[in-house]
């Protein structure tokens, strides 16, 4: 037998116990792979956002706590615009609001018809509304085949009626999934006229993005440039307070994961004193009775590891559908998440199964055989 | 029998060699040697030598403390004085302990201690580990020593399945894995039928006989005490040879 067989012959005679166990770590490792990329898609999603039209940087209100409550007027976004070394600068409008039951929250974009080409918008079917018309929507392809509209449909949204006149798709997925109009059309229906979200600037040829950068948040006190997710923090805070749900909820699954793992190992140390001291005495070294116990915890750990990987998979799947996240949440499949699980497993099994292990190894064999 | 202590595959161990004494032509040596647990004194300056090849009977009422002796002589203990040297290693101040448990003594407990878990096979194979054999190695070798001790339609058998004196031949089999040069067992014969009893103690005199293996067994059985070529009787925390002066 090796030593490998008699870690597997040990965990299979407690089969019922090792299920257990296994689905303790199952469930950590569901939640840290559905959290991990939840997370990672969300930020993906709204770091995408930077990328609009392949700007170089955005600008918004500085200390909102969320993107889509940034305001700048269009006044200042003019004026950016004429800043040294800025190429062009587009203002957009953000709204969002409710479609129907299934779309709880649709994006609005509100966009001049000039600016939707260095937006990055590509027109797939039907034209661009006209920039004074109010009544002409245009939507984004993911959206329009959600709502079943097309070019020529009618839509409410707002208890406002409008047309389709084009679909369209952009450089970042989740634009696919939003709709639009003329920016006075939407900034009339939030009573901000004068007023965008966000700017979206590209820098001249041969200037310096950080020195503009630099220079924007110099001359507009009230505005602050992000140009890399880390900037991102200084506009929204969701970022900040996902990553540490995620955080916090892989801490909560590694101790709910590593209390089912130090549980049996407990179990199982108690139940087998007698045999840890009889292999001492006719010759284990303490290194081989630890490797014995952590091996065991591995191997339940591992498998519950795997099993986690698809629940985790099927967790995402769930989650993808859910109405409130519909549009905003495109999993983003990530291999790390996979190295990750298996860190879990491993740290779960290790740090569950490490006091065990050593009392185990460091019986007096005597007193172990003494045990009934 | 010739194959029972063919050397399992180890290397010599300098760290133990190093502690072998060249000097001490017996087996076993045991000068002075003092066990106390609180107040009581179980071993109270005990000394004797055991040749090698010999089969030594050590009896003496319950709670004499034959056990503890045993327990010394396997490292399992400590004594409060004195010296214990087995196979001329001073085994008191000794410090690879779990080396010496696995390649210098053999150990046959009371009770037969095998894994409920595990086959006859597995049991025998589980001294092995460490000793640079492989899987298979262990196996065959397993099964050798089961066939030796008269188990070879016994060897996928776990212990809840076999008698009483199966299970000793198993430990006794388990005991002779790593070819050791002294078997110390602790009653090995108490809990067995005279057939059984009889099976383990050829087995014993065989070993002597063939190999020039050492045996040292704690017992008040008289079926063993009559095989053995000398009986010490352990009384009072002292040692002295049965009708000896
Ligand atoms: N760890 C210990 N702590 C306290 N007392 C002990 C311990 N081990 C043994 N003793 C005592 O030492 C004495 C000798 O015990 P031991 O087990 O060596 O006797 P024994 O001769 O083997 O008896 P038996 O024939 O019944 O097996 C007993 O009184 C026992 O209670
Ligand atoms: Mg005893």
């Amino acid at each position: 037998m090796t030593f490998l067989g008699l870690i597997f012959h040990n965990v299979a005679a407690r089969r019922l116990r090792a299920v257990l166990t296994g689905l303790a770590v199952a469930i950590g490792v569901m939640a840290v792979v559905a959290l991990g990329t939840l997370t990672l898609s969300l930020k993906e999603s709204a770091t995408g956002i930077l990328k609009v039209g392949n700007a170089d940087f955005t600008v918004a209100q500085k200390h909102t706590d969320s993107l889509l409550n940034s305001l700048i007027s269009t006044d200042d976004m003019a004026k950016v615009g004429k800043v040294e070394g800025v190429g062009r600068s587009i203002g957009a409008l953000i709204e969002l609001d409710t479609y129907d039951a299934g779309h709880p929250g649709v994006i609005q974009v509100g966009l001049d018809p000039d600016a939707q080409d260095p937006f990055g918008v590509v027109i797939l079917q039907g034209r661009s509304y006209t920039a004074k018309s109010d009544d002409e929507v245009m939507l984004g392809y993911v959206l329009a085949q959600s709502i079943h509209k097309g070019v020529g449909d009618r839509l409410t949204i707002d208890g406002h009626t409008y047309r389709v006149t084009g679909t369209y798709r952009t450089n970042i997925s989740f634009g696919n999934s939003t709709m639009m109009f003329p920016l006075p059309v939407l900034q009339g229906r939030y009573q901000a006229a004068g007023q965008v979200s966000l700017g979206f600037v590209k820098v001249a040829p041969g200037a310096n993005k950080k020195a503009v950068a630099k220079a924007i948040d110099r001359a507009f006190p009230q505005l602050a440039t992000v140009a890399s997710e880390s900037d991102y923090g200084r506009v929204d805070n969701t970022l900040v307070l996902i990553s540490a749900a995620n955080t916090g909820g892989g801490i909560l699954a590694a101790v709910i994961a590593i209390s089912g793992v130090l549980n049996t190992s407990l179990l199982s140390f108690f139940e087998r004193v007698r045999e840890f001291g009889v292999l001492r005495s006719i010759g284990w070294s303490r290194r081989r009775i630890i490797a014995l116990v952590l091996g065991e915890a591995v191997v339940v750990s591992l498998a519950g590891a795997f099993v986690g990987l698809f629940l985790g998979w099927g967790a995402i799947n769930l989650l993808q559908h859910q109405a409130q996240l519909r549009g905003v949440f495109h999993p983003v499949y990530d291999a790390g998440i996979f190295g990750r699980s298996l860190y879990f497993a491993f740290g779960v099994a290790f740090v569950g199964a490490l006091y065990p292990a050593v009392r185990a190894a460091f019986l007096s064999p005597l007193e172990a055989m003494r045990r009934e | 029998m010739s194959d029972l202590l063919e050397p399992a595959g180890q290397r010599t161990d300098r760290r133990l060699e190093r502690q072998r004494s060249a000097d001490d032509p017996n087996a076993i040596t045991v000068r002075d040697v003092t066990r106390r647990f609180g107040d009581t004194v179980v071993l109270d300056g005990v000394s004797f030598d055991v040749a090698p090849g010999s089969f030594t009977a050590v009896t003496g009422p319950s709670g004499s403390g034959k056990t503890t002796l045993l327990h010394l002589l396997a490292a399992l203990d400590h004594p409060d004085s004195g010296t214990i040297r087995v196979n001329g290693i001073d085994v008191v101040h000794l410090h690879q302990l779990t080396r010496y448990r696995r390649r210098e003594i053999g150990l046959v407990f009371q009770l037969h201690n095998l894994v409920p878990r595990l086959t006859a096979e597995q049991n025998v194979a589980m001294a092995l580990f460490d000793t640079g054999l492989g899987a298979r190695q262990r196996k065959a070798r397993a099964v050798d020593l089961l066939e030796q001790v008269g188990l070879a339609n016994r060897v996928g058998a776990k212990p809840p399945t076999m008698s009483g004196g199966e299970r000793q031949r198993v430990a006794v089999a388990r005991a002779l894995a790593n070819g050791p040069r002294v078997i110390l067992a602790d009653e090995p014969t108490g809990s067995l039928d005279d057939d059984s009893a009889g099976s383990v103690l050829d087995l014993f005199e065989a070993l002597r006989a063939d190999e020039g293996v050492t045996v040292l067994a704690v017992s008040h059985d008289p079926r063993l005490n009559a095989r053995a070529d000398r009986l010490l009787r352990l009384a009072d925390g002292r040692i002295a040879p049965v009708g000896g002066s």
